[in-house]
């Protein structure tokens, strides 16, 4: 994704939704510290680091993460504990269920549906022909 | 008057077809029925079992795929890729079937290694670069879910087992055919389901194309195995990933020089015979618009490429084709018939709850 | 917003009119974002971290 961001600065925009997996232990708790990270505006900054360190995202770990990148450690482990995104995560999941998603990742690219870890080149031709199609 | 003039022609017309075709390879036959087998018929719990089975990611040694990973229903059950998507850190070294019509194969899998779809199910689950799950834990993996545990009951008066699990998602594959191709109405008689570019197109295919001489039945394809010597992909003989998947293959298959392996030998692995050096199977043809990239490596991203290498004869030093002569106009014509005669409705996939 | 609304639902059309591709409105509000509201393409990702 950062590859995406560097190439297309202005012209892509990104937007993250979460499907945790029911049986991946860590998928919901690193989604939760994902957006713990975002109420305190370094979503981007966690999300790198959450796909870097997987699997290591246990709570502890995750509490690490936090520290490493300079957030309020304590309101971070409070947000994680209270499960206060638990909403956003639950309507992605409804949403994700509704769109019948059996993969994760899966992108929306002005709505055209991909899914699985493709090739960077593969995503990449698909924002071509988008950017192509809109520029006329 | 011109009826009877008529009349007459039809019958001529059919007596010559009735004396002439016994000389084609084989014919196009419209799509009707699909072959079921006597020791799996059909049931609504089984099918309905085997859906679930067949997305759920439970089947993979890490959660990440399930079969729908690759045979994506979007996607003609293929998934756009050159090589298959494989287990994570692995690179899967041929391109994803479709699994369009695959109730009327015997072969399975481009090399034809397995005669049924029962035994072809459970193959990715184990295969170390595909699903990568080890079959004894797949059965417990199963047996501590009660909605399987019930639906297997419910499909199978029985215990959950690997024979049964195959079952299940065989008989989900045996739905997946579409209705409604242009091909099969206009073999029914209804002449302006094709338009004119695509009559033009489909008599190419049964005659100057000679397409129809391994692509023909229901779903055009002989089911046999033909070296055409499709050129090899440079960069999967550069890939170290790739590298260790065909070694790994080879080695299984007992195929002695399996180190210095380059090339994909195709069928030979499987029988050893010298005759089958780089022969794959003749892919269906059904849905073709939709399961891009071709050949067994997927080295073909469009139908274009695919036209063009069968008009010049093949891959370098093969036996089995001749070049075509086909014009532009005659390649258009072509792919037009392809692409509009070949694609059904889509099959409409009621998407399962995972348990 | 709207003039998202307005290409999507061009877009939409003319996925319509040309090779049948299929594309999906996914609502955006509440989710982490890169990048600005007008951009020329939109990219959704479902992920899981794990």
């Amino acid at each position: 994704m950062e590859k995406i961001v560097k190439e297309y600065g202005n012209k892509v925009r990104l937007v993250i939704k979460f499907y945790p997996y029911k049986y991946r232990d860590f998928a919901r708790i690193s989604a939760e510290a994902a957006l713990a990270a975002s109420d305190q505006g370094k979503f981007w900054e966690m999300h790198g680091l959450l796909i870097r360190k997987s699997p290591q995202l246990d709570r502890s770990s995750l509490i690490g993460y936090a520290k490493q990148i300079g957030l309020d450690v304590q309101k971070f482990t409070l947000s994680l504990d209270a499960h206060k995104n638990a909403g956003i995560i639950e309507r992605d999941l409804k949403l994700a269920l509704e769109l019948d998603l059996f993969n994760t990742p899966t992108f929306f690219i002005n709505g055209r549906k991909v899914i699985g870890n493709v090739p960077f080149a593969y995503l990449k031709k698909i924002i071509e022909e988008e950017l192509n199609a809109k520029k006329k | 008057m011109l009826r009877k003039n008529r009349l007459l022609c039809v019958a001529l017309l059919s007596f010559i077809w009735a004396i002439a075709a016994p000389a084609l390879a084989g014919q196009l036959e419209p799509f009707t029925s699909v072959p079921i087998p006597e020791n799996n018929p059909q049931s609504v719990e089984k099918i309905e079992l085997g859906k679930k089975l067949f997305f759920d990611r439970r089947l993979s040694g890490d959660g990440t795929m399930s079969c729908a990973t690759c045979h994506v229903p979007e996607m003609a059950f293929t998934d756009g890729q050159e090589t298959s998507f494989s287990y994570p850190t692995t690179k899967n070294w041929r391109n994803t079937p479709t699994l369009m019509y695959v109730a009327f194969f015997k072969h399975l899998f481009h090399d034809g290694r397995v005669t049924s779809l029962e035994d072809q199910a459970l193959f990715p689950v184990m295969s170390a670069f595909e699903m990568n799950l080890n079959l004894d834990y797949l059965e417990e993996k199963l047996r501590v879910v009660p909605e399987y545990v019930e639906a297997f009951n419910k499909a199978f008066h029985g215990d959950i087992t690997r024979e049964r699990i195959a079952m299940a998602i065989a008989a989900f594959e045996r739905t997946l055919v579409s209705m409604n191709a242009p091909l099969d109405k206009y073999l029914k008689g209804e002449r302006t389901a094709l338009s004119a570019e695509a009559r033009k197109g489909y008599n190419i295919f049964i005659n100057k194309g000679k397409c129809i001489e391994c692509h023909y039945g229901a779903n055009l394809s002989d089911d046999l195995f033909h070296a055409l010597n499709v050129p090899e992909n440079p960069d999967h003989e550069k890939d170290p990933r790739i590298t260790a998947t065909r070694r790994f293959v080879a080695k299984v298959y007992h195929y002695g020089d399996y180190k210095n392996l380059t090339e994909d030998p195709g069928r030979y692995l499987i029988t050893k015979d010298k005759k089958d050096w780089k022969a794959f199977r003749t892919p269906t043809l059904r849905e073709v618009s939709k399961t891009a990239p071709y050949m067994h490596n997927g080295s073909f991203a469009g139908l274009d490429e695919v036209i063009n290498f069968f008009n010049q004869g093949g891959g370098k030093g093969n036996t089995a084709l001749k070049p075509l002569g086909l014009s532009e106009e005659e390649k258009r014509d072509l792919k037009t018939f392809l692409i509009e005669a070949l694609s059904g409705d889509d099959v409409a996939i009621k998407y399962p709850v995972i348990p | 917003m709207k003039k998202a609304l307005f290409i999507l639902f061009i877009s939409l059309f003319l996925g319509q009119a040309s090779a049948e591709t299929k594309r999906f409105t996914i609502p955006l509000e509440g989710s982490p974002s890169l990048g600005p509201q007008d951009a020329l393409v939109t990219i959704v990702e479902f992920i899981d971290y794990q």
